[in-house]
């Protein structure tokens, strides 16, 4: 590419001005085509030859005035030894200039300011989310047990029930007609795997079973272990649908959880 | 052609190439020299002046940043420091003289040559004071800093506008631009219509 095709002033999609093609032939950045080009233009025209002579004499003045000499031996030498004095590379790795340490202090005053205000003040009133550890489901199940084993919320309606799992896990849960033998109680919410795990209490040939349910993600499986000293307790684990259920109850298979089935929102 | 590997030349003289730099530098030097005058305006303070900046930035070396061209970076020390002292002259009310053009004077007045006068009894310069050299300098100082400078190079020079652009540190069409109207503006200024109605530039 041609110095003047780079010219910001001569923009290539854009023709030229009379100014700018004359200034281009002067400084000597017109390709050869169009520097014949523009002299066969100039033909005739007085100015031409005027301005040519013209810029030849400012640039011998300027050449002429502002040829400077070489720099002296002396002064290279002396160039040279303050270099070796005192290597730029060397320099370089110094340490952070002192502006560049002090606007960083100052950045970390500020930022611990602002930090200690933002918990302490602003930051006081904002709503804490209230302290959650998972517990063991076969202990939840116990509790349940030992209080009566009585639901929180008796649900008889299959749209509530639904609307109970997709509020708390995200996808609404059909129970299916129950086979004979097998008695949902009600809904409870004693935690477990999360502060959002749902329980459902059942009655299933005469003995208590609870099914915990809660998102994949908070499954915590570790959280599902029945203890060697227990005896007579079992714990499933099914997955569906990004649901995560563990049925607790005295029956070494589940009995409940295929009656449970995600539903399409 | 300034040295595309120009960013390496600290490392090179950290590494004990003298040489390499010396001769280096001396191909920078007229460059220097060169944007030195363009700021000033004039050619008498211009090599003193790039031998002060380049002191000073060596001295102050840590302001260097790594991967920079270094002539750029002592070209940067030249214009600030040209620039200051243009603008501590701009502010003074007398200009001082040059000792050895003072000592010259004395000479040939104690040897009884009388001193040729300059101007005529009204004031205004003898004809053959008024030299197209002293009008190119009148008209240079209605330029830029950085139009001079970039004129300077390109003319005194014969650089590049890749060369101009890296050295200045502005891109290739901003260092053409500053020519092409310096030039312009020049032949306007010294148009020899004017030069014949005694015009000033």
């Amino acid at each position: 590419m041609s110095e003047r095709h780079r010219n910001e002033d001569f923009a290539h999609d854009q023709p030229m001005t009379d100014d700018q093609r004359l200034e281009s032939f002067l400084d000597g950045t017109m390709n050869e085509q169009d520097r014949a080009e523009f002299i066969e233009a100039q033909k005739g025209r007085p100015e031409f030859d005027i301005h040519m002579e013209h810029q030849t004499r400012i640039d011998e003045s300027l050449r002429r005035m502002f040829s400077f000499a070489d720099a002296s031996n002396e002064h290279v030498a002396e160039v040279t030894r303050k270099l070796a004095q005192r290597p730029l590379a060397e320099v370089r790795r110094s340490t952070i200039s002192m502006p560049i340490a002090i606007l960083a202090f100052a950045a970390s005053v500020a930022f611990v300011g602002i930090s200690i205000w933002w918990y302490f003040g602003f930051g006081a009133d904002r709503p804490v989310d209230p302290f959650f550890q998972p517990t063991q489901l076969v202990s939840l199940y116990d509790d349940a047990v030992r209080r009566g084993f009585k639901p929180y919320y008796e649900c008889k309606d299959d749209d509530r029930f639904a609307e109970v799992f997709a509020n708390r896990q995200g996808v609404p849960l059909v129970l299916e007609d129950l086979p004979e033998g097998i008695r949902m109680l009600g809904l409870s919410y004693p935690g477990g795997l999360s502060r959002e795990t749902t329980a459902m209490l059942c009655i299933v040939d005469g003995e208590q079973a609870m099914v915990f349910v809660d998102r994949l993600s908070a499954d915590q499986p570790e959280f599902a272990q029945v203890g060697p000293a227990r005896e007579k307790i079992f714990i499933h684990r099914t997955v569906k649908h990004d649901l995560v259920f563990y049925e607790v109850s005295h029956f070494d298979t589940s009995r409940i959880v295929k009656h449970m089935v995600p539903a399409k929102r | 052609m300034l040295n595309p590997n120009d960013s390496d030349r600290a490392e090179i003289a950290s590494d004990g190439s003298a040489a390499e730099f010396a001769a280096h530098y001396r191909d920078a030097y007229k460059k220097l020299t060169c944007i030195a005058a363009g700021v000033l305006g004039h050619f008498e303070d211009a090599e003193d002046m790039v031998q002060q900046a380049v002191s000073i930035a060596l001295d102050k070396g840590e302001r260097f940043q790594t991967g920079s061209h270094f002539v750029a970076w002592l070209c940067t020390a030249v214009r600030h420091c040209a620039l200051n002292h243009r603008r501590k002259m701009t502010g003074r009310k007398t200009v001082a003289a040059d000792p050895v053009v003072m000592s010259t004077m004395l000479d040939e007045s104690s040897r009884g040559q009388p001193l040729e006068r300059v101007t005529q009894g009204k004031g205004e310069l003898l004809p053959d004071q008024q030299s197209f050299d002293d009008r190119v300098i009148r008209a240079l100082q209605t330029l830029t800093p950085d139009s001079r400078s970039c004129l300077l190079l390109r003319i005194v020079e014969n650089m590049s506008y890749v060369d101009i652009a890296a050295l200045m540190q502005i891109p290739e069409g901003t260092a053409m631009s500053h020519v092409h109207r310096g030039k312009k503006k020049l032949r306007e200024l010294l148009h020899p219509s004017r030069e014949r109605q005694g015009g000033e530039a």
